[in-house]
């Protein structure tokens, strides 16, 4: 007897255009902003950024980060259809929340609660620092947004097989 | 009909805790560091290279760890603790000169800034127990100005009284009611000392003073930090203070000094603790007489190796990580008579605790 098998071609086409995407938005960060994160080696600094994206690279990070999850979570999940709204508002969600935390006096308060122990972890010792380094942006709030409204049909042609 | 296939299977849903970790890890990520997490302490990433200081910073101050809140006695009379209510965030904007050697111009106590204060008076007084400062607008002010703009509200159980520096004056509000307007920041914190003057005002005047004092720690010790590389070079470094212009107070030497003395070894580095011994120092110009220690522990410092420029330095941690800035001084005023010199006992301020204080790119 012939057994139906699942097709796993959507999975890896979204795996593969989040990694895609993924790739673009470290680009950002390796040319643009002089490798000054925390996730770059010190290597692929460079004394200034060259700009390559533009004014587009202020925000293509925040753009592409919930569209790459979404993208994700759908390939990992493959979830039904219609919980693909809730995955994308929730991605959506997360997303604001951490953008938020930037914002006073929420920064403050957050950093205040990252435990000390959090400093012995690589990456996670700079958890405080993003809170009360990074800059709140309304702009990045929209481009979440973006992200997230772009997602939705992307996922959704891969999730019908289109 | 095509009917959309879903392939969700229970165990799937197991992927999103690691989808989401990553997630957040890779927000994080994104943080300003010093690339990789290799963290210099002594400025040496950029090699040769002079350290870049920006002209902006944030600041931050917190309780030590433990239960020693800053507290300033008043001669016999009362007694201040001042609780951070989790970080109290600011900023400051600065120059640094070819030397690096900085030179503070302005702050900003950021919006949502708290202290708790506690007054304990020797004798009861209405305006003895706990209240709380909280800032609702940014105050701006020049590093030893007044503030220019800002607002604050004084709240305690029953009553909130806010206060708004404006352009022409200190207006106060007592539970929204009508405002009562004060020519300039000196004329309202003097209502303190008034006890004509109704508790409420007292209390708001007593909450400026306690905030302007905050700040002037936070400065004193923001001074000394473009001097601490420095003196590990020459550990202890002994500095004369000012010499009495007639005859000093009874006990009191005629001219004392400062010792700043780094009590690590190698090159300077986290965790370091340095000593800031005044020994009866006299200062001509504000006529004040200090004399205790103010231990500097863990001092920490990183740099960004990326550009070689200052990212965070400062005393202990944000978190409750041990050290900080430790008290234990007398502030005396002095007054001259006839070319001799006397300390009222009303004018001796004893101060205790301390505060961990962060200063950091923004």
């Amino acid at each position: 007897m012939l057994v139906p098998t699942r097709q796993r071609g959507p999975e890896i086409k979204m795996l593969f255009l989040a990694t895609l995407l993924l790739a673009t938005g470290i680009m950002v960060y390796a040319l643009d902003r002089a490798g000054a994160v925390y996730f770059l080696p010190d290597w692929t600094a460079t004394p200034t950024g060259t700009a390559i994206f533009g004014p587009l690279g202020d925000h293509l990070p925040t753009f592409l980060h919930p569209l790459v999850f979404i993208l994700i979570t759908a390939a990992v999940f493959r979830p039904w259809l219609r919980l693909l709204p809730a995955i994308c508002a929730a991605w959506f969600a997360v997303e604001c929340l951490f953008e938020l935390g930037q914002m006073a006096p929420f920064d403050s308060r957050i950093a205040e609660a990252v435990p000390s122990w959090f400093d012995s972890v690589p990456v996670l010792r700079i958890t405080a620092d993003y809170f009360t380094r990074g800059t709140y942006d309304p702009l990045d709030i929209l481009s979440i947004g973006l992200g997230t409204v772009i997602a939705y049909p992307i996922v959704r042609a891969f999730l019908r097989g289109e | 009909m095509t009917k959309p296939r879903n392939s969700a299977q229970p165990w799937r849903v197991l992927w999103l805790i690691p989808v989401a970790v990553l997630a957040a890890l890779s927000i994080v990520a994104t943080s300003g560091g010093s690339g990789g997490g290799d963290n210099s302490d002594d400025g040496g990433g950029g090699g040769d290279l002079p350290l870049n200081i920006l002209p902006t910073y944030n600041f931050f101050m917190t309780n030590l760890p433990g239960d020693t809140p800053l507290t300033v006695s008043v001669g016999s009379s009362f007694a201040v603790s001042v609780d951070f209510d989790g970080l109290f965030p600011g900023s400051v904007n600065l120059d640094a000169d070819a030397n690096n050697i900085v030179t503070f111009l302005s702050y900003i106590v950021r919006s949502g800034a708290r202290v708790d204060l506690t007054l304990t008076s020797t004798d009861p007084s209405p305006l003895d127990g706990t209240f709380a400062v909280i800032v609702t607008e940014d105050i701006n002010a020049m590093v030893d100005d007044a503030p220019v703009s800002g607002a604050f509200n004084v709240v305690t159980a029953i009553e909130t009284v806010s206060v708004s520096i404006l352009g022409d004056g200190i207006q106060l509000t007592l539970n929204g009611g009508a405002p009562v307007v004060y020519n300039n920041w000196e004329e309202f914190t003097d209502l303190f000392d008034d006890e004509s003057q109704e508790t409420w005002q007292r209390r708001a005047a007593l909450a400026a003073g306690a905030f302007g004092f905050v700040i002037e720690q936070f400065f004193s010790m923001a001074d000394i930090l473009d001097e601490l590389e420095a003196v590990t070079f020459t550990s202890p470094v002994v500095e004369v203070c000012d010499m009495f212009t007639g005859t000093p107070p009874e006990g009191v030497l005629a001219q004392g000094e400062i010792t700043i003395t780094w009590l690590g070894s190698g090159e300077l580095s986290n965790d370091d603790d340095f000593s800031w011994q005044f020994n009866q120092c006299w200062s001509d110009d504000s006529s004040e007489l200090i004399d205790g220690t103010v231990s500097l522990e863990n001092y920490t410092e990183t740099i960004d190796t990326n550009n070689n420029t200052l990212f965070e330095i400062g005393f202990g941690g944000l978190s409750g990580e041990p050290g900080g800035v430790v008290y234990e001084m007398t502030i005396s005023d002095t007054v001259e008579n006839q070319g001799v010199f006397t300390i009222p006992p009303e004018g001796v301020m004893t101060i205790n605790g301390g505060f961990a204080l962060i200063i950091q790119a923004p």
